[in-house]
Parts: C-alpha cells; sequence; structure tokens
C-alpha cells in the first residue's frame, strides 16, 4: 500500500463576529479512511463544500488534522520530515493563475524545486534538468527567463506540473486541476496528466465536482458529502449502481445529450 | 513587471518631476565639495548679515558664513539622515511585518499591541525624549528617527502578508519542503516590496522634517555642521534683519519634502492594480 489514511477528523471553529468566541464548529472532514495503490488514480468527487479539498490538502501536510493517521509506504507520515515527505507527495493545483509567484521567472521557479530535492548539483546540470521538465510538460524550453503572466492558463498549468515532477513523487494531488480551463485545454492537460502516470508510474488523488473527468480517469470513486465518503468503487459500479441516494443524485446532475429520433 | 512600473513611472509627470527633484539634490549632496563657492564653516566677520549679492547668492549668517554653501552642505545631511533612518524602519517594520502577518495568532496579537503603543505615542515627542537622554548628534537623530517610524510599516507589510500568505503560490512553496525564511523572503517579500517602497518614499520626506525639527530646537546636528534645521535656529534670531537665513534653508526643506511626496504619490498610482493598463 503506497498511502493509508484512517479516519482522518478536521473541523474549524466558528467565532463570533463581535468578541471572536468560538460558538461552534463545522466538520470539514469526518472519518475519512482511504488507501491508493502504485500507479492508482483514486478520484475524489463531491459537491463545493464537501470536504474533498480539505482532505487533500491534509493528506500532503497543509492542514494538520485533528485525529486520525497517514501511512505512507506503511510508515506513519509523522515519521518523514517535510522534505522526506515533498520528495513523495506533491499537489497539482485548481487555479494556475495563483500557483506560480508572479514575482519569479519560470528558471527560478524550477530551479526552486529542483534544489529541494538534489542539494548539490551544479548550474549547468540544473538548467538541463529543468529543460528536461518543460521537456516532459510539453512547453518549449527557451522560456526560462520569463515569467508566469507572460503564459496562458493552460501554459502555466503545465509548469505548474513540472514543478511538482521536479521532486519525482510517487503520488500527485491534483485538486480541480482543470477546472479554470477552457475545454480544449482540459483534455490536453488531462492526457498529459495520464501519460505522466504511465511514465513514471505517479499515483493520482484527482480532486473534482466534475463526474466526466472521473470516470474518464479514475480507477476507484470516492464520493465525499459533508465531510464523509459516503459511497466508493469502481467507476462503472457507481455509475450504474449507485448504492446511496445522493451519488445517485450527483450522477443524476450530468448533463445529458439525448438523441430521439423521429 | 518592473519594466511595466518604469513605462508608467516615465509618463507620470509628477513622479517624474519628484524623481529629478531628488536626483538633482543627490547630485548636489555627492559634489558639495565643487558646487560650492565658499568654506561652509569658513567665518568672515567683516561680511556678517550681508543680503543676497553676486558674492553671496543667498546671503551670509550672523558669522559671515556664506548661507548658499551652508544649504549644499546641509542637503548632505538631510538627504542621509532620511535614508539612513527609513532603511533602518523598512528593516524593522518588514521583518516584524512579515512575522506577524505569516506566523499570525499570538505573535501576531502581540506584536500587534506592541505597534498600537507605539503609534499611541506622538513620534516626535518620544524622538525628542530619547534624544533628552542620548548624545545629540546626527547618528543618535537618525537611528531614533529609524527606530520610532517603523510600526506604520510594519503593519502595512502585515496586511499585505495576510493576504499573500493565502496565495496557492505560497502553499505550493510549502509543499515543496522550503524553509519558512525562505518562504518569507523569496515568496512574499518581493510581493509586498510596490507599497513598502510608496511608503517609504513619503517617510524619507517626513524624516527629513523630524530631522530639521530637531535641529532647530538644538537636539539634532550640532553646530557648527550645516544642517537645514540649525540654519534656521541661526535665522530665528534675525528673521527682521536678515529674511535670507530663514527663507532659504526653509525653501530647501520645503522643496525636498515636496519631491519625495510626489514621487511617493507617483509611485502609488505606478503600482495601484486598478489602474493598470499595462
Amino acid at each position: 500500500m503506497l498511502l493509508e489514511t484512517k479516519n482522518l477528523r478536521k473541523s474549524f471553529p466558528i467565532e463570533s463576529k463581535l468578541l471572536r468566541q468560538v460558538i461552534g464548529r463545522v466538520i470539514a472532514v469526518d472519518n475519512a479512511s482511504l488507501s491508493l495503490n502504485k500507479g492508482q488514480v483514486l478520484g475524489l468527487v463531491g459537491e463545493s463544500g464537501s470536504g474533498k479539498t480539505t482532505l487533500g490538502k491534509i493528506v500532503v501536510g497543509l492542514i494538520e488534522p485533528d485525529s486520525g493517521e497517514i501511512f505512507l509506504q506503511d510508515k506513519n507520515i509523522k515519521n518523514f520530515t517535510r522534505k522526506e515527505r515533498a520528495k513523495k507527495i506533491q499537489m497539482v493545483f485548481q487555479d494556475p493563475f495563483a500557483s506560480l509567484n508572479p514575482r519569479l521567472s519560470i528558471g527560478t521557479i524550477l530551479a526552486e524545486a529542483i534544489r529541494t530535492r538534489e542539494q548539490v548539483i551544479g548550474n549547468r546540470q540544473q538548467v538541463e534538468k529543468i529543460k528536461e521538465l518543460l521537456n516532459l510538460v510539453g512547453m518549449p524550453t527557451n522560456i526560462l527567463s520569463d515569467y508566469p503572466h507572460q503564459f496562458s492558463g493552460g501554459q502555466r498549468q503545465r509548469i505548474g506540473i513540472a514543478r511538482a515532477l521536479a521532486m519525482q513523487p510517487e503520488i500527485i494531488i491534483a485538486d480541480e486541476p482543470v477546472s479554470s480551463l477552457d475545454v480544449s485545454i482540459q483534455a490536453q492537460i488531462l492526457n498529459l496528466l495520464l501519460d505522466l502516470k504511465q511514465k513514471f508510474s505517479i499515483s493520482y488523488i484527482f480532486i473534482t465536482h466534475d463526474l466526466s473527468i472521473v470516470t474518464f480517469l479514475a480507477d476507484y470513486i470516492l464520493v465525499m458529502y459533508q465531510g464523509n465518503i459516503i459511497e466508493e468503487g469502481k467507476p462503472e459500479e457507481i455509475l450504474t449502481k449507485p448504492k446511496d441516494k445522493y451519488t445517485e443524485k450527483l450522477f443524476n446532475s450530468l448533463p445529458k445529450i439525448t438523441c430521439q429520433i423521429l | 513587471m518592473w519594466k511595466i512600473y518604469w513605462r508608467r513611472l516615465k509618463r507620470n509627470k509628477l513622479a517624474l518631476s519628484g524623481l529629478s527633484i531628488i536626483l538633482f539634490l543627490t547630485i548636489l549632496a555627492i559634489f558639495a565639495p565643487l558646487l560650492t563657492p565658499y568654506n561652509p564653516l569658513e567665518q568672515n566677520l567683516l561680511a556678517r548679515l550681508s543680503s543676497p549679492s553676486k558674492e553671496h547668492w543667498f546671503g551670509t549668517d550672523d558669522l559671515g558664513r556664506d548661507v548658499f554653501s551652508r544649504i549644499i552642505y546641509g542637503t548632505r545631511i538631510s538627504l542621509t539622515v532620511g535614508f539612513v533612518a527609513i532603511g533602518i524602519a523598512i528593516i524593522i517594520g518588514t521583518i516584524i511585518g512579515l512575522i506577524s502577518g505569516y506566523f499570525a495568532k499570538k505573535i501576531d496579537l502581540i506584536l500587534m499591541r506592541f505597534v498600537d503603543i507605539m503609534l499611541c505615542f506622538p513620534a516626535f515627542f518620544l524622538i525628542l525624549m530619547v534624544i533628552a537622554f542620548l548624545e545629540p548628534n546626527i547618528y543618535n537623530v537618525m537611528i531614533v528617527i529609524g527606530l520610532t517610524s517603523w510600526p506604520g510599516l510594519a503593519r502595512l507589510v502585515r496586511g499585505e502578508c495576510l493576504s499573500i500568505k493565502e496565495r496557492e503560490f505560497i502553499s505550493a512553496a510549502k509543499i515543496l519542503g522550503l524553509s519558512t525564511i525562505r518562504i518569507l523572503f523569496v515568496h512574499i517579500l518581493p510581493n509586498v516590496l510596490a507599497p513598502v517602497l510608496v511608503s517609504a518614499t513619503l517617510g524619507v520626506g517626513s524624516a527629513i522634517l523630524i530631522e530639521s525639527g530637531l535641529s532647530f530646537l538644538g537636539l539634532g546636528v550640532q553646530p557648527p555642521t550645516p544642517s537645514w534645521g540649525n540654519i534656521l535656529t541661526s535665522g530665528k534670531d534675525y528673521i527682521y534683519l536678515a529674511w535670507w537665513l530663514s527663507v532659504f534653508p526653509g525653501l530647501a526643506i520645503l522643496i525636498t519634502v515636496l519631491a519625495y511626496n510626489l514621487l511617493g504619490e507617483g509611485l502609488r498610482d505606478i503600482f495601484d492594480p486598478r489602474t493598470f493598463e499595462g
């Protein structure tokens, strides 16, 4: 087992406006257990506010869970340092306009990731590495001194993916990586992610609200509702025989094109 | 990004005029010995309190010293005090602001209450009080102005930091396992620099004003070293007899502070994303 979470739970305080007293708690993730095998794509679906992003952030280490455990290659994640964890799990973000620092050049952004992975590396080697990464994600290699604002959303997302790849991770958490892109670009980015999966046998946790994407990509689907994982299974199972009413509703909300033969 | 700002600066007349005045003053300060007709400390008791003339453009003071030369040398003091004091303020204000904004919670609460306390005191009286305990000289003046000018900057940086740390590229940096120091100084700092620059530019003007005020009261730069403030002091006693002793240093202060304010206001427009058209 590559990654396993057990009974993760996270709640956020609700503060009163006036005195900032905690008047209650919202449970964002409740009792979430999941497991991910090598080379597997796990689809995490649910409406907004269902806790899927929070769960992703807990796994990647951005949010500390209130309780529960995470095991990475059968070892408790607490035994990993931040850097060791970074070499295993990386993330691709939803908004490619916010996920790259506007003040750093593309070369600097990627070099930073490479240098975190390999402490001692010569300048020429580093440039070679950066070019290799840009090649992998289908970007031209003469953009090292360009800045993020010079690129389109899809190109920035590719750069974001290159940054994650620089760490040679085993798991990539993709948090709605295509939802802010044009439909034509979406397919390109999804195919790129699939290519990379085959090349490096990376496992994905793919967070999305778009069911058509998740049925296309995922080997296994988890449906989240109000912080709980209410249903899981293979895409064809869930699609054809949903056990939970909510899942059924979710899948029925997909726009359908029906043909009527006159 | 900075290329765009430079293009916008070239189009902004107010900022450009402020910048040219400041550059002009800086050149005056650097080349003071070459530009002044007299030694600013040289007394000529035969030519005491002579009015502006061909020999003495801005007249002479009660000891027969050339006011023009003294004002040019005074530029050195004023600009140095302005830059060094604000430099100190920027360093302290930025570090405190970044720490406060990034770590939030208790650290933020403590640091910001301290900032509130600092802001409660009228700055000038605080400086007067501190200077009264220390020896009044230019170094103490610079340090004390610097040490009292940072709270506003700290608050500004904190606010910016609070909003920037929520952006996804900061999450990305954390996930890469970068150190907190690197996140603060490589990822957040360059993004808060624009408002800091505006505020610092305006701050230089007020630092120069404070220095002049202190020197006027005899607590800043000590005579015979010329500073705009202490030239004014010597003019005070002869205000009915020798108007040039008060008017010229006063104008020098006015023009310099105005130049910094123009540049500061101009930079504010230049960095304003709402007026961003490329």
